[in-house]
């Protein structure tokens, strides 16, 4: 027998009021009307059109039936092929994968509906089913391909340096109306190689690594001796090599002329300094907030 | 005992073959859905002894401090992301019967999509041309897409020229 004995007692409220001698009352009850009981049915129920639980039904909050037959279900659709999932990006399969999961758990709570209403003709939901496990499937199997490619070719540091040369060589003989197209080749390099994103308020601060100083002082030489080979003239005044990051960070937010005069205006302050390693990713993150802050502020 | 022996307390001999033989009043086997089948899957959480605690590796994403109060430790808590425009897009869980199905070939490549070459050499076709460097009409090639590795073209302009050349 269980050694708690439930007791009546008034709630702690009441007796407090009781205590303090307040008069409460309900007033004249003679003037108290009754209303008509509100049956306990869905119809009483207001549900909000865009209640998130309304994602479990196939037409969302314009659903006509609670459980679909099979005759109903879209059994002609065929699933996604590997040839054409691969041929999508990867944003495209994350939202294929979230729509397979939300046909499924529609599904699923047919399935479990027609369990409990004991209605046992659901193998058409099954089939369908079958159809999106297969999908899901298909999305991973394609996305553990490019994991594994991506994963091979971190070992193509030598064919790389040989593409990187290659292009720097291109780049520095290309013409006046060449350049134009080069420029743009350059911002793909620099997003592909280094993962410097073209714009710069996609920049994802936390997450500067050495890859991205690494391609900074690449895209910062190469304007440089691009700068330096069409003018002459400038070679004596402008010594090489970039004192690092500090002098390089400008050839990446502003174009080189306007850079290149930054550059000289920091080392006649004497603020081009060479940083110790550990300096590096904080004044870069420091620096790169201020330029996104600046740039808001223009727009 | 003896194999043989749990006939004995059997009724009958069909009676041992209709095994097993306890079922649930409907008609429903003790121990699971079907007789028929594999039977060698993993424990669910609602099987095994009590010495057996499956879970769902999910607890403990938190702890309790000196004064009871349960501190959920927000990194371990699971979160799934959706991708933000999922309203909006045009894509579908299925694709259309009527839509033509394509085939893709890869050739000069070792190990298929999987090679390194291939995804260097992607990298570098983005550079040089941009994102749709790809870009091909499928239906004119019977929607085969075919993926080739330049330096099996380079070999085959070779062979062409020195096929010409004699």
């Amino acid at each position: 027998m269980s050694l708690r004995v439930s007791m009546r007692a008034f709630s702690l409220s009441s007796r407090v009021c009781a205590r303090s001698g307040s008069k409460f009352s309900f007033g004249d009850l003679s003037k108290v009307k009754l209303r008509a009981p509100i049956i306990p049915t869905h119809k009483n129920f207001d549900v909000s059109p865009d209640h998130p639980l309304w994602a479990f039904f196939p037409e969302g909050n314009n659903t006509e039936t609670a459980l679909r037959s099979g005759d109903e279900l879209d059994m002609n659709s065929r699933e996604w092929t590997f040839a054409e999932l691969r041929r999508k990006s990867f944003e495209d399969l994350h939202k294929l994968w979230y729509l397979t999961l939300k046909e499924r758990n529609i599904l699923a709570r047919e399935v479990r509906l027609a369990e409990s209403l004991r209605y046992s003709r659901t193998q058409q939901h099954d089939a369908l089913d079958e159809k999106l496990v297969t999908v899901q499937k298909r999305i991973k199997q394609v996305l553990l391909e490019r994991q594994v490619a991506h994963e091979r070719v971190q070992t193509f540091t030598q064919q790389q340096q040989q593409y990187l040369t290659e292009f720097e060589e291109r780049y520095l003989n290309a013409s006046e109306h060449e350049i134009v197209s080069f420029n743009e080749k350059l911002v793909r390099l620099q997003y592909a190689f280094f993962g410097i994103e073209p714009q710069l308020q996609d920049y994802d601060l936390e997450d500067i690594n050495i890859k991205f100083v690494e391609g900074l002082s690449f895209v910062a030489n190469l304007k440089v001796k691009r700068y330096l080979k069409q003018n002459p003239a400038q070679e004596q005044e402008f010594e090489l090599p970039l004192n690092g990051v500090v002098e390089e960070l400008p050839f990446l937010l502003r174009n080189v002329t306007e850079a290149i005069e930054e550059v000289k205006a920091l080392r006649q302050s004497g603020e081009s300094v060479k940083l110790d390693k550990i300096d590096v990713f904080p004044f870069l993150r420091s620096a790169l907030s201020n330029a996104i802050e600046q740039e808001e502020l223009d727009q | 005992m003896r194999a043989s022996q749990v006939l004995n307390f059997q009724q009958t001999a069909v009676a041992n073959l209709r095994r097993p033989w306890q079922t649930f009043r409907d008609g429903q086997i003790w121990y699971g859905i079907t007789k028929l089948g594999t039977k060698r899957l993993p424990l669910t959480t609602k099987q095994g002894n009590k010495h057996y605690y499956k879970g769902t590796g999910s607890s403990g994403y938190g702890k309790l401090n000196s004064s009871g109060t349960y501190i959920i430790n927000w990194n371990k808590v699971r979160t799934y992301v959706v991708p933000a425009d999922l309203q909006n897009t045009e894509l579908k869980a299925l694709v259309s019967p009527n839509t033509p199905q394509i085939w893709q070939k890869v050739v000069g490549y070792q190990d298929g999509f999987k090679s390194p070459e291939l995804a260097f050499d992607n990298v570098v076709n983005f550079v040089e041309y941009g994102e749709n460097y790809s870009n091909e009409d499928l239906e004119s090639n019977q929607y085969l897409e075919k993926i080739v590795s330049p330096r099996v073209i380079e070999a085959e302009q070779a062979e062409n020229i020195e096929v010409e050349k004699s």
